[in-house]
């Protein structure tokens, strides 16, 4: 899911400000569906906003860490005295954007591989061997393969191609 | 003794409604998502599985005998539904595909797999000579 044209406004939920760096965790937003997943070639901007909205300081993400689906922690340089930091997906370039690959996308590609493997592969031939290999034919295909395969197999093993 | 193509059919069939479960199992670890797109793909998927469950166990049960005066219309149903059920998942897992790319990529192409899956469906009919016309 990519960040709205009109951009994502959220807030975290914990921040931790150690030396010059600050760490802001999301976990709400992105447990509740908001921001599923955060696209490796993700473009957005992070910014704090000033509490007193006068003269908003915007400050590129220097580095940001993406660790699973829940939590993301987007490491700032310090924010201005007395700001609230916030992040704007705005949609504007952040080249520092670095998101290494989500653990959950794993489990989806497994979903798509068994997929295409049962829809793909496996249900099709059980519907062309009911609907359209006679015997005679199953037998010669068989043949066919096996013939082929053997043939493959000497010339690897003489080296020929 | 059934012949060879009834138990090739048969046992790809029982593969296939594993290989279901098991990645209807898989759904468990997704987060639920507002994308209307995946709820789309989600309730396709149900669906499918549903209809394998029909055509795998009480297709097969009521299965007439060769000479039944049903037979013709029990194949008929069968492979109808069996056809339907087909087509409808491989939408589904071209739905799919395009989801995950707009996910992980932010490009949403539901025209890629499928023109990949019309461009395999060509190729595999001209494949299957024994196909009746």
């Amino acid at each position: 899911m990519l960040p709205p044209p009109g951009g994502l406004n959220l807030n975290a939920t914990s921040v931790e400000t150690v030396g010059d760096t600050t760490t802001m965790r999301f976990t709400r937003s992105l447990a509740d569906g908001r921001f599923p997943f955060i696209p490796s070639a993700a473009a957005m901007n992070f910014a704090y906003g000033e509490v007193s909205g006068g003269g908003t300081p915007l400050q590129h993400c220097s580095t940001c860490q993406y660790f699973d689906m829940e939590t993301v922690n987007l490491t700032l340089a310090a924010p201005a005295p007395g700001s609230v930091p916030t992040v704007d997906a705005a949609g504007a370039a952040s080249p520092a954007f670095v998101a290494p690959h989500d653990k959950r996308d794993g489990w989806w590609v497994a979903h798509g591989v068994l997929a295409v493997l049962t829809w793909a592969f496996i249900a099709p031939y059980a519907v062309t061997f009911a609907r359209c290999v006679s015997r005679d034919a199953q037998r010669m295909h068989a043949a066919a393969l096996l013939t082929t395969a053997i043939r493959h197999a000497g010339s690897r093993r003489s080296g020929e191609r | 003794m059934p012949s060879l193509w009834f138990q090739v059919h048969r046992a790809l069939q029982a593969v296939a409604v594993v290989l279901q479960i098991a990645l209807l199992t898989l759904t468990a670890r997704f987060n639920s998502m507002d994308s209307s797109l995946l709820s789309v793909h989600g309730t396709i998927g149900w669906i499918v599985t549903g209809m394998l469950g029909v055509q795998f166990g009480v297709a097969a049960l009521l299965r007439p005998a060769q000479d039944a005066p049903r037979r013709r219309l029990w194949v008929l149903s069968h492979a109808g539904l069996g056809v339907a059920v087909l087509s409808l998942a491989l939408v589904n897992v071209c739905i799919g595909i395009a989801l995950y790319h707009r996910n992980r990529y932010g490009v949403s192409n539901l025209y890629m797999p499928l023109s990949g899956w019309v461009r395999l469906g060509t190729a595999s009919k001209r494949a299957c000579t024994a196909c009746p016309p």
